[in-house]
């Protein structure tokens, strides 16, 4: 023990017991003894007596008493190892990382061959991916403790995370001649695996078929082995023997679309007839099998395509499976067989109607069809003229569908889903509530509803529909929040931007990042457990994934949303809110101005009772997380809010580089905080994406007449001057001429008109009508497509922020909403009476509401 | 008589659901566990041992000697600041990308640029 303040013999048992306690969490046990030797005025102060006493308040969530011992702990005895290891483990517990590995070097300072605090170390700087200091820690615990296993395959995985496959593979095999099992040991069997894995990626095939066939009675994990064999055939061009084996896995699972895909790379299959005529002999051969018929319909074209989904489509209809559409869906990108689909649509429709056959009598299909044949006819075609385009069709189809069969849910959903594509949500509203009220029960279309109210700002209503299955006691918000319902938060934070509530978006952004944060910290109890468990495939799964798991497209919507809300910040800070308050009410009429401050009255009386049940729920349960509370108020008015932006974009450029959105957004930040290098990154990032995309346009006219602007000098300039003619490829432009050669080239696209229009404006103020001129896309024959509802309401909405100025000539405005609703004529944006924005009953009712149906 | 019976059904349902959260808890809980690790005994340890700090030590002069290299590249303060600078990165990011491109300011950023 310290050799500052050494205990007697007697206390010194008792300290050990301590740590004995706290190794098998037994918490309250370990701080009895703790007072045992604290109780003695000798002893009061022992600094590891009182750094452990902290250590085991902490597991115990007595954090702040626990921070106290632990530095008095520290003060009293600042060389001892224990309160360093203590006071990191105190850090890390709190997701301090860096002080808590600051704290873990110091201890090691103390006593530099401490075990435990090398493996804490290590558990650290894998969390932190920091692969070098890794491989260091873990070469350091390898020397000191060379008998133990994990030594060996710590230093192993530290090498295989650096990619240096052959120390790698080198320790495995040095360990496993040391271990020398023969009889059943699974975790022999999965260490040889991963060990089969790291020669696998390294590129070695050969080595790795010798491997197999060496251990392949050791390894128990036959179909993994199987896998990797096939593969590794293919990639070694043995394909006799890679088809052997594939037609073994398929007789496994007829339903792997990998294992098809394996075969036709071993039967060397280019061209698509062969793959389609190579799966039909599977087809016939696993008759049940849907994959070997799902399959060749991407492949094929023509008279082919025809025959193939005419056969897949008639089954599934006769049987009644519901997904159909959605699993055509990817076909559509081929103009051919949207063709092709539509035509035997209309056909069985037609033959349904008349003779319940899907062909006119006299034909092959002439078998008489269920009754129900006619209502998953009639589903599948209202969503195929939906995606085409025709809503009205779709509405016609869904309704005829409705009379024949009014209890099927499938077709209020699919109903509300046209009016949201028309741009109708209080219609999808409406329709999605009619489905809900069949079924009660049913918790997908419960969330569909609100996330459908949602869309349509109505964010009590979707709470309170939320609240029929989220737990008692507690609101629907923080309930969802708890579980990490990511959609719904997203949503919200929408809602809540369109309605200008930045504040309450940004809280639901940070909502979800701090989800992933989450998930993200825990991961840490498994880098011992697995490496305990010998998992290591999965574990080296988990990290992989754990590295990209802001890539995914949940993160992608919130930072957005949450970037947008910054940059909206940064052009036009909100004032303090007693400021606006003043002015707000200024605007009021007398009675109105009653109303608020009554209003405001109850929220104060519920802030006030919020606060109070919280107290009590913090007082009744000790363990609630003390995470900092996330203020809308303060968060919507941020110190710097393109640095809370970049915060956001950071992990989009690393992990989301193939979506151009992500450049573009980055593009709207740098060319805010004025940093031409960074801008010009942007812009060559997005390029290489999609040259020609027109937000890329409207950024990069922006760049060039800002570098003409501007004289830069030095590297910088050089820099800019050099990567610029590339962009241009190669010519010198004005940003004017740039724009001219833009609308040229893409005269026929609605989308790069208004991107042209944007630029004009832009560039030269007295161009406007030039400018309002090319946003009519009524007027202009040239113009073919990408007039969408979407695209038209963006206008709508830069129209009336003024980004093209002030309007003089009043009917414009009129003029071009008429256009739009005669294009979109169920878009609500475009009614003649003006936005019509949702009728919001008072929330008084959504909490009755929920009220009634709790008590239900 | 049947309205009495199924509130006690609730019940014990409850009561199945919650014991299945509970054995859940524990399950997730022995993840934390602590566990003493296991000596090896028997093989030739010291054969093994051998073979790996032999390879160890050769890499590590590998990566010496590739640092050394890279030391020795002559860079400009000024141009360190400027990188950061521009380009919002850490300083040790700067300094590496700088003397990849053996010094050279405009490389550099298009090196940092360009990826």
């Amino acid at each position: 023990m310290s050799p500052n303040q050494p205990l007697p013999q007697k206390e010194n048992a008792v300290f050990k017991k301590i740590l004995r306690c706290y190794e098998n969490k037994q918490y309250k046990n370990g701080l009895k003894l703790a007072k045992q030797i604290l109780s003695n005025p000798k002893y009061a102060e022992h600094g590891e007596t009182l750094a452990m006493k902290g250590l085991l308040l902490n597991c115990l969530r007595r954090k702040d008493e626990a921070y106290e011992h632990v530095k008095r702990g520290l003060k009293s005895d600042v060389k001892s190892h224990v309160c360093w290891h203590v006071f990191g483990l105190l850090q890390r517990s709190d997701r301090k990382y860096d002080e808590a590995i600051r704290a873990y070097r110091n201890a090691l300072k103390c006593d530099s061959d401490h075990i435990q605090i090398l493996r804490d170390l290590s558990l650290l700087q894998i969390q932190m991916r920091d692969l070098e200091g890794y491989k260091e820690t873990r070469h350091k615990l390898f020397t000191l403790r060379p008998t133990q296993k994990a030594s060996w395959i710590g230093l192993a995985m530290s090498y295989h995370l650096l990619d240096d496959h052959e120390m790698a593979v080198k320790l495995i095999d040095e360990f496993l001649k040391i271990q020398n099992k023969t009889s059943y040991d699974y975790e022999q069997s999965e260490l040889l695996l991963y060990e089969l894995q790291i020669i696998f990626e390294s590129g070695n095939y050969v080595e790795v078929l010798q491997r197999m066939d060496h251990n392949a009675g050791l390894i128990y994990d036959k179909l993994s082995l199987m896998e990797m064999r096939a593969e590794v055939y293919l990639r070694l061009e043995k394909f006799d023997l890679a088809e052997k084996l594939y037609n073994e896995l398929i007789t496994r699972n007829p339903e792997n679309k990998a294992f098809y895909y394996g075969m036709m790379k071993a039967r060397c299959l280019d061209k698509d007839e062969d793959k389609v005529a190579m799966l039909e002999e599977f087809s016939k051969k696993f008759p049940r099998a849907q994959i070997p018929r799902r399959l060749p319909l991407n492949m094929s074209s023509g008279e082919t395509f025809r025959s193939l989904v005419d056969d897949y489509m008639r089954r599934a209809i006769t049987k009644g499976v519901p997904p159909l559409f959605v699993d055509l869906k990817p076909l559509y990108a081929d103009p051919q067989n949207v063709k092709i689909i539509e035509e035997l649509i209309e056909m069985y429709l037609q033959n349904l109607v008349i003779s319940s056959t899907f062909e006119s009598a006299g034909g092959d299909g002439a078998e008489l069809q269920p009754v129900t044949s006619v209502v998953w006819t009639l589903y599948l075609a209202c969503q195929h003229f939906d995606h085409i385009g025709d809503t009205k069709r779709a509405l016609e189809l869904v309704e005829r569908a409705i009379e024949h069969t009014p209890t099927l849910i499938e077709l209020y959903l699919a109903k509300a889903k046209f009016y949201k594509h028309a741009g109708n949500m209080i219609g999808a509203v409406q329709c999605l509530d009619e489905a809900q009220a069949l079924d009660t029960a049913d918790r997908y279309i419960n969330s569909k509803c609100a996330k459908y109210m949602l869309k349509a700002k109505l964010l009590d209503e979707a709470e309170a529909m939320c609240a029929k299955f989220t737990r008692e006691n507690v609101s629907a918000m923080e309930n969802l929040n708890e579980m990490q319902c990511m959609w719904f938060q997203t949503e919200c934070a929408n809602a809540y931007s369109k309605l200008n509530r930045y504040g309450d978006a940004l809280k639901k952004c940070h909502e979800v990042d701090r989800h992933f944060v989450e998930i993200i910290e825990d991961q840490f109890d498994f880098h011992t457990y697995c490496m305990r468990k010998t998992t290591l495939r999965s574990y080296i799964g988990l990290l992989r994934l754990e590295d990209v798991v802001r890539g995914h497209p949940f993160y992608f919507k919130a930072a957005r949303i949450a970037i947008k809300t910054y940059l909206r910040l940064h052009d036009h800070p909100l004032n303090d809110k007693k400021a606006e308050q003043d002015q707000l009410e200024s605007t009021l009429s007398k009675s109105e101005l009653k109303k608020l401050r009554s209003k405001q009255k109850k929220a104060q009386e519920k802030v006030r009772q919020d606060e109070k049940e919280n107290k009590d729920k913090k007082v009744a349960n000790d363990d609630e997380k003390l995470e900092d509370t996330l203020n809308p108020e303060k968060l919507e008015r941020p110190e710097n809010p393109l640095e809370e932006a970049i915060r956001f974009l950071k992990p989009l450029q690393e992990l989301s580089p193939k979506n151009i959105e992500t450049h573009l957004l980055a593009y709207e930040i740098y060319m805010r905080t004025g940093k031409p290098l960074l801008m010009l990154q942007c812009l060559k990032r997005a390029h290489r994406l999609q040259p020609d995309h027109p937000q890329l346009h409207v950024c990069l006219a922006h760049f060039v007449s800002k570098v003409a602007n501007q004289d830069l000098t030095g590297p910088v300039g050089a820099v800019v001057e050099k990567q610029l003619s590339s962009l241009l490829s190669g010519k010198q432009k004005s940003a004017k001429d740039l724009n001219s050669d833009f609308l040229q080239q893409h005269r026929d696209s609605y989308a790069h008109a208004v991107a042209a229009a944007t630029v004009l404006y832009e560039l030269d103020k007295t161009k406007q009508s030039e400018a309002l001129k090319l946003l009519n896309f009524e007027a202009d024959p040239l113009i073919k497509h990408g007039v969408t509802r979407e695209r038209c309401e963006e206008v709508m909405e830069l129209l009336e922020s003024g980004a093209f100025g002030a309007i003089g000539d009043a009917e414009y405005l009129k003029a071009f909403k008429n256009s739009c609703a005669r294009r979109f004529p169920l878009a609500e944006v475009f009614q003649a009476t003006g936005v019509i924005s949702a009728p919001r009953p008072a929330s008084a009712d959504a909490t009755a509401d929920r009220q009634i149906s709790q008590d239900v | 008589m049947p309205q009495k019976e199924a509130p006690a059904d609730e019940e014990s349902q409850q009561k199945k659901i919650a014991k299945h959260d509970a054995s859940n808890a524990a399950d997730l809980e022995k993840v934390t566990d602590f566990h003493e690790e296991q000596e090896l005994s028997g093989g030739d340890l010291e054969t093994a041992l051998k073979a790996i700090t032999e390879k160890r030590n050769k890499e590590v002069q590998k990566r010496v000697e590739h640092l050394k290299k890279l030391a020795a590249v002559k860079i400009n303060k000024e141009d360190v600041e400027l990188i950061m600078r521009e380009l919002e990165i850490p300083r040790l990011k700067a300094e590496t990308c700088l003397r990849q491109a053996y010094g050279d300011v405009v490389q550099a950023l298009l090196d940092l640029i360009d990826n």
